[in-house]
């Protein structure tokens, strides 16, 4: 019995992905929490190290980490439920949300496939830099169905997280807004889900309208960003 | 029996694949080119605000994928890294498309948010 017999199995792919992230989880609290040591950055960096190092073919860890790959469908779904609780809590300022947030949305694509074209970007690179400010599972969804690469989606949006989480405050403090309702937008709408947990150390209402900002910035990408592609790739 | 209790994970988790599901349905119907599962959190949302509330189990088997939502993208993230030396010569294009975009973005959606807050519930 050889190494990669036993590496093609699922309980392997399997321990491996989900020890690895609890490996992540435990460094993080060690580290006070930093938003800069993300358990999911650290996992896959670790576990392409060890596959590398190993001589395992990565299509042999994927027969046991599909399972959990495929479980963000679900997931992707269950996001209904955080969305529905966040739009009861901010019913008086919906319009203004909604339309705050198609800007941020349109911004998001527009400058990150327009810096990145400029910098001469190849196109599948395009296509998986434009679904960078949403969730990491409707960006996979995306970036697959408009025909990018969806593991160059989730290091975008990961980086694009982690940037926004770590300079949000400054951010903000520089231009001058002190508004909750706004900062937690801005968070929400720029950097989804690793913005929306720093918006709310911030504040409980930074943290709902980050939520909700977070949600609607996924659906609004998701349900415009392949009809663009349609209509102008 | 208590197997088919209300309101049981299980139940919950039936839900969310039977939406995913319907968007699969939904998308192949209508060759749409949204992802299925967002179709599915579409219907979803539609039917939450039509219930007025969130059903016990469907809350129990949501919060608790969502609670290790970041577990689920580790397979992609190593993929995305297996994967980097195809991307090494356009590193500093995308990193440099990430920071304008993110900024960018932050800025767009919280200024409009504040001149929209000032037309809609001006205060006196």
């Amino acid at each position: 019995m050889t190494l990669s017999e036993l590496a093609s199995t699922v309980p392997f792919g399997l321990s491996l992905t989900v020890g690895a992230f609890v490996l992540g989880q435990r460094l993080q609290k060690r580290l006070g929490n930093s938003p800069l040591l993300q358990p999911v950055l650290f996992a896959s960096l670790t576990i392409a190290l060890f596959l590398w190092f190993s001589g395992i073919p990565g299509p042999a860890y994927r027969v046991g980490a599909d399972l959990v790959h495929h479980l963000l469908g679900p997931a992707t779904v269950a996001l209904a439920v955080p969305l529905y609780r966040q739009l009861g809590r901010v019913r008086s300022s919906l319009l203004p949300v909604l339309v705050s947030v198609l800007a941020g949305a349109v911004t998001a694509c527009g400058v990150a496939v327009g810096v990145a074209k400029l910098l001469g970007a190849s196109s599948l690179t395009l296509l998986s830099i434009a679904p960078k400010s949403v969730s990491t599972p409707i960006a996979i969804g995306v970036s697959e169905a408009i025909g990018g690469d969806p593991g160059r989606a989730v290091l975008c949006v990961v980086f694009t997280g982690i940037l926004g989480a770590v300079t949000g405050a400054g951010f903000f403090r520089l231009v001058g807004i002190r508004d909750a309702r706004a900062i937690g937008i801005g968070l929400g709408v720029s950097a989804h889900g690793i913005g929306t947990s720093r918006a709310l150390q911030l504040g409980e209402t930074e943290g709902a309208f980050s939520g909700l900002a977070m949600g609607l910035t996924g659906l609004v990408t998701a349900v415009l960003l392949p009809v663009a592609v349609r209509l102008f790739g | 029996m208590s197997t088919g209790k209300a309101g049981s994970f299980l139940e919950g988790m039936l839900v969310l694949t039977g939406f995913q599901l319907m968007g699969e349905l939904l998308r192949r119907l209508l060759h749409l080119p949204i992802p299925s599962p967002v179709l599915g959190m579409f219907l979803l949302l539609l039917l939450l605000l039509w219930l007025g509330r969130v059903p016990a189990g469907l809350a129990r088997a949501a919060d608790g994928l969502l609670g290790h939502l970041a577990l689920l993208f580790v397979p992609a993230g190593v993929s995305a890294m297996l994967d980097i030396g195809a991307i090494r010569t356009e590193l500093v294009a995308i990193l440099l498309a990430v920071v304008a975009s993110t900024w960018a973005s932050m800025g767009v959606s919280a200024w409009t948010l504040l001149g929209l807050e000032r037309l809609w519930n001006p205060k006196p």
